[in-house]
């Protein structure tokens, strides 16, 4: 029998291509005949990992392909020709407005993504979402099939990684407090919020800190410049922007952080906080989205956008350290339940669930 | 895992914040305007790497190979016989397709280049005016 994987890209090193590769390896070790097939591959993939979607093999009634769905493709109305059962695997779709003003192309990608997930409701047979709030938006579209949630695998091994000396050297000598966000630069991700709660920090409580805002502007362009200029007029000096970086140098950002800011508005399951737990950084964050399921009660949860208050939280955190260790404690709990042998067996038995219940049929 | 009062917590800091009169009256994130001086989706110069990387990725999916390979058995000879049949109109249509995939690469480098040749000689006017307005 056959279980294969599939999606429209898949990128070398980002949440659902190491994700992919993760189910992969578990699903080598199996009964199970496997493989990746994407439209588009990273060239750093090796082909004998991934192979083109045209070398999809014969499929049966009974072989499974398991659909990584996460933004707008043709794919998702093709999937419909494979003569198998389809399980979704949904990593969430961000809503098209928020690019609106910066991207047609990222727009019409969600808006299509989110059409897409909507046909592709009555093909599911099985659904599995990285959070709770994804299988929110999944029923929320019409999905009448069983979904259970499943978070996304991380591979904990790579952070193990040497990071870069020359950032560690750079920054970390210092009395100044760094403050962290990594994640592409995105309106979805607010990263105004993080620079306006910067600013009242700088103005109101420590002169001495630095933003670090990690994370590729492809595609961003007009935000990206929208936000330096928002830093331009608000005459800040030590907000960085770092583009596209190697991974050693993003493991090296979160060596060096203090702390570790999120106003993200919309995420379905934001792997930077379970990084930032991995490398004991304490998290301040937005509550929206699936943010507070993904601390799961660790973390310093903000329900307000007030640069002012946020400011003094950030204040309280870095000053208070009583609360920074217990914070920087529960985040560590927390990291137990992203263990990859937890979520892989995890993985597993839904899966023999899933086929028991079909054999059964 | 450690329960934090954060609510009291909350309740302090907006008591410091009403004590030390610090109030949200800044610059707006709303009252920058997103500049039009752009192409939309555009590819900035900076990015020349991500860019570089998705043209190979564009060109490694160029070409289509007219057929696919098909397994042993009943199902694949079946296949091979129609892939015969079908042959003589699909092989030439595709190495038509596969000529002009190799001229849009193509095509897409040399517009690459000649902007970075532009962006050269803008430099150098550029400078050259600034030299100019210094020797007024």
């Amino acid at each position: 029998m056959k279980i294969i994987q599939v999606l429209p890209t898949i990128a070398y090193g980002d949440a659902v291509g190491n994700d992919t590769i993760a189910l992969y390896r578990l699903l080598q070790n199996t009964k199970y005949e496997t493989g990746i097939y994407a439209e588009n591959i990273d060239t750093r993939l090796s082909s004998e990992l991934v192979r083109h979607l045209s070398e999809i093999p014969d499929l049966e009634k009974e072989d499974i392909i398991l659909y990584h769905l996460s933004t707008g493709t043709k794919l998702n109305y093709e999937l419909e020709k494979y003569n198998c059962r389809k399980i979704i695997i949904y990593h969430n779709i961000t809503p098209p407005d928020f690019f609106e003003e910066y991207s047609n192309n990222a727009n019409f990608l969600c808006s299509d993504g989110l059409r897409g997930m909507k046909y592709l409701a009555q093909i599911a047979e099985y659904c599995l979402a990285d959070s709770g709030f994804n299988k929110t938006e999944l029923l929320k579209a019409g999905y009448q099939c069983k979904i259970d949630v499943l978070p996304i695998l991380i591979p904990f091994t790579d952070y193990q990684k040497t990071p870069n000396r020359n950032i560690i050297n750079k920054y970390s000598n210092d009395d100044y407090v760094n403050i962290l966000f990594t994640g592409r630069i995105a309106p979805n991700k607010k990263q105004e919020d993080l620079i306006s709660a910067f600013s009242q920090y700088t103005k109101h409580y420590n002169k001495k800190a630095r933003l670090f805002i990690v994370g590729s502007y492809n595609g961003m362009e007009k935000y990206y410049d929208r936000l330096r200029d928002y830093v331009e007029k608000l005459n800040l000096d030590n907000v960085y922007f770092t583009g596209h970086i190697k991974f050693d140098e993003i493991l090296a950002y979160y060596k060096i952080a203090d702390l570790f800011v999120c106003m993200s508005e919309h995420e379905g399951f934001c792997v930077p906080l379970v990084e930032a737990m991995y490398f004991e950084v304490p998290i301040l964050a937005y509550d929206s989205s699936a943010i507070a399921e993904t601390l799961g009660g660790s973390g310093f949860l903000t329900n307000t956008k007030n640069p002012v208050i946020n400011a003094a939280i950030i204040n309280r955190i870095m000053t208070d350290e009583t609360l920074k260790k217990i914070i920087v404690q529960n985040e560590k709990e927390r990291l137990m339940d992203f263990n990859n042998k937890i979520i892989e067996e995890k993985f597993l038995l839904y899966l023999e669930s899933f086929l028991g219940e079909k054999n059964e049929k | 895992m450690q329960k934090i009062n954060v609510q009291k917590i909350m309740e302090e800091i907006r008591e410091e914040i009403k004590e030390k009169g610090y109030t949200e009256d800044m610059l707006s994130f709303h009252e920058i305007p997103v500049r039009t001086d752009q192409i939309l989706d555009a590819i900035p110069a900076e990015n020349k790497t991500i860019f570089t990387s998705t043209i190979n990725q564009v060109r490694n999916a160029s070409y289509i190979p007219w057929y696919r390979p098909v397994p042993n058995g009943i199902k694949g000879f079946i296949k091979k016989v129609i892939r015969k049949c079908v042959g003589f109109v699909v092989a030439p249509i595709t190495d038509d397709q596969n000529i002009y995939n190799s001229l849009n690469i193509t095509l897409v480098e040399q517009l690459c280049n000649r902007v970075e040749e532009q962006q050269e000689q803008i430099l150098k006017l550029e400078k050259c005016i600034a030299d100019l307005n210094k020797n007024k």
